[in-house]
């Protein structure tokens, strides 16, 4: 699978790693704890913990994106132009 | 007193890192404005994240938490942790590239450039500033009440009207004025440099509060015990504290407040600071963490005060008027002075890492946006930039100023409002970098529709903070319909007018595109 959208560059990884991102963000939606009146270590109560647990799985998420989904070329060397509004204003 | 002078002194060291920075500089407006594109990533993670956690997190959190309970961190927190993330990937990442490209340093020089049109600029730049106005709100309502907060019972006959402590008026008026001199005198390495060592202050000292508080109103052995201890209590007298209960829309509509991340024209300029676009990698990984470590306690700490004893006597018996001092208070109620003055310092860090990075962005908008926009900047006197851009900032300090001397509102709500117009420009600079069709007509229909969704909203029957029932609108907060009809407007208005030309088209997408669109 390949395409672009603005110059970012589609690949398979890429597609399966943004669908991964789409997932977190169901599973942060999730209200399956809400109501849980469970204490975690006897201190911490289960909704808390399992938001806890997606801000952690984000960490994972966004350590995997850095590594496979990175937009290309961000570094290439260009030269600094002058913004071509100066010139029309 | 103990608390006033620790904070005084952490003032009075503040302002000698913006003097030190000020050693460091090259003497340019470049300099001052963008610290050379020379930021690394462990300074832009600390400023990053240091920018992005304001009153709101610290003292907005935990007075949200003892209101609502722990839900807080699902609404803010880890939304938040996924959200700003993709802000920097997809959106910071992009406009670094091209701002170090076509040399911007505003959000408003590349919307003109963009579009192809100078005066989208006269339109963007109040509709920017008016937004940064009640987030500054936000950090000068957090100081005025921290410090007034922790240093209640200082005097014995002086400020009886705010509890014989340093007034909310004056607490906030020192705060602003300290931030304005290390600003003035450091630019932009200087609020990074003061950003870094804040954000390592508050982070640090909010794990200590967190423990200090935990081990004092939750009693026990040992920390577990302690911890234990506190949420025990809150189970026995306030256990709703202890689940969630938001309505699924609402809840899910809070995702879009984190998205306001994308359009802060202060975020904007600390991305163009970066020294390459791999240094966005540590702050896009490391974000959400930190994020977790300065929320989870705030949150947990909020709802423990529900229920919170010291000394055989409730700490809140009565809700207090004011939920921005929740925190404030109970550190002052549980640790002794020396901590509570250090605690503190911690948390007015966090507010001034905020502070200081809006402070310099509404300067740099003003003198690149407005004062030198369509002139030759080659011909421009660098001190007299530098000069006009501190005149403005104190222009707008000062209004804010003013308007915090009114009657506040809680600075968690306050942002809810804030953060919502912001998010609602975020789909105009998605379309700006990703969507080759959005035309200039298209931009200008998105911002007015923002401005006027935001404003009827406001203004109109559901005006409000929660928990008042009008705030939804269809369930949901207003920021979601403040997010939907500026991209429905900006959609049709641009496939209905004429596309860009091909010469603009060409600086911002290199590539042709393979698809029609």
């Amino acid at each position: 699978m390949t395409g672009e959208t603005g110059g970012y560059r589609w690949t398979g990884t890429r597609v399966a790693f943004w669908l991964s991102v789409v997932g977190l963000v169901v599973l942060q939606q999730y209200p399956g704890f809400w109501k849980s009146e469970f204490l975690v270590a006897g201190f911490m109560p289960a909704p808390l913990f399992y938001q806890v647990i997606v801000s952690l799985l984000a960490v994972v998420l966004w350590w995997i994106g850095t590594r496979v989904a990175w937009p290309d070329d961000t570094d290439s060397k260009v030269d600094v132009l002058t913004p071509a509004s100066e010139d029309t204003p | 007193m103990t608390q006033l002078v620790i904070i005084s002194g952490y003032l009075l060291l503040l302002l000698a890192l913006g003097a030190a920075a000020s050693r460091m500089s090259r003497g340019t407006s470049r300099d001052y404005l963008l610290a050379s594109h020379s930021i690394g990533p462990v300074l832009l993670l600390m400023s990053l994240f240091g920018t992005t956690m304001t009153s709101f997190a610290l003292v907005g959190s935990t007075g949200k938490s003892y209101q609502l309970g722990i839900g807080v961190y699902g609404l803010m927190a880890s939304s938040s942790g996924i959200v700003h993330s993709l802000c920097f990937f997809v959106i910071g990442v992009k406009l670094w590239k091209l701002g170090r490209a076509y040399g911007y340093t505003t959000q408003v020089e590349y919307f003109r450039d963009r579009l192809g049109s100078h005066r989208f600029g006269y339109l963007l730049f109040p509709v920017l500033v008016s937004l940064v106005v009640p987030y500054l709100l936000i950090g000068v309502l957090g100081a005025g009440a921290v410090v007034n907060g922790v240093t209640q019972g200082t005097f014995e006959t002086a400020f009886a009207n705010d509890g014989h402590g340093v007034p909310p008026w004056l607490g906030s008026l020192v705060i602003c004025l300290v931030v304005l001199v290390y600003v003035f005198t450091g630019g932009m390495r200087g609020t990074a440099w003061a950003n870094t060592f804040q954000t390592a202050v508050f982070m640090i000292l909010g794990v200590v509060t967190f423990y200090v508080i935990a081990r004092r109103i939750g009693g026990g052995e040992d920390l577990l015990e302690s911890l234990q201890g506190a949420t025990g209590r809150v189970l026995g007298s306030h256990p709703e504290k202890l689940v969630m209960k938001p309505p699924q829309l609402f809840y899910m509509s809070f995702l879009l407040i984190p998205l306001s991340a994308g359009m802060f024209p202060h975020l904007f300029q600390h991305w163009l600071t970066a020294r390459s676009s791999d240094a966005f990698k540590l702050p896009v990984i490391v974000h959400p963490l930190f994020i977790l470590i300065v929320w989870m306690p705030c949150v947990m700490v909020g709802a423990w005060a529900t229920s919170a004893v010291v000394d055989g006597e409730l700490v809140f018996a009565e809700s207090p008027a004011d939920v921005n001092k929740v925190l404030p208070i109970l550190v002052d109620s549980v640790a002794g002075p020396v901590l509570a003055g250090l605690l503190s310092a911690g948390i007015l860090a966090a507010v001034m890492s905020s502070l200081d990075s809006q402070f310099l962005c509404l300067g740099t908008m003003f003198t690149n946006d407005i004062v030198l926009a369509g002139r030759d900047r080659s011909q421009a006197d660098d001190r007299r930039v530098v000069a006009l851009a501190r005149s403005f900032i104190v222009l707008i300090v000062a209004v804010t100023y003013v308007l915090s001397l009114g009657k506040p509102a809680g600075v968690f709500d306050l942002g809810l409002w804030c953060f919502g117009g912001f998010a609602g420009l975020v789909p105009l600079v998605l379309a700006a970098l990703y969507w080759r069709r959005l035309t200039v007509a298209g931009a200008t229909v998105s911002v007015i529709a923002m401005v006027v969704t935001w404003l009827a909203l406001f203004f109109g029957d559901m005006g409000g903070y929660p928990p008042d029932p009008k705030y939804k609108f269809l369930g949901m907060l207003p920021a979601a319909t403040i997010v939907v009809v500026p991209t429905v407007a900006m959609v049709v208005v641009s496939l209905l007018t004429r596309p860009p030309a091909d010469a603009v088209l060409v600086r911002f997408f290199p590539r042709p595109a393979r698809h029609p669109e």
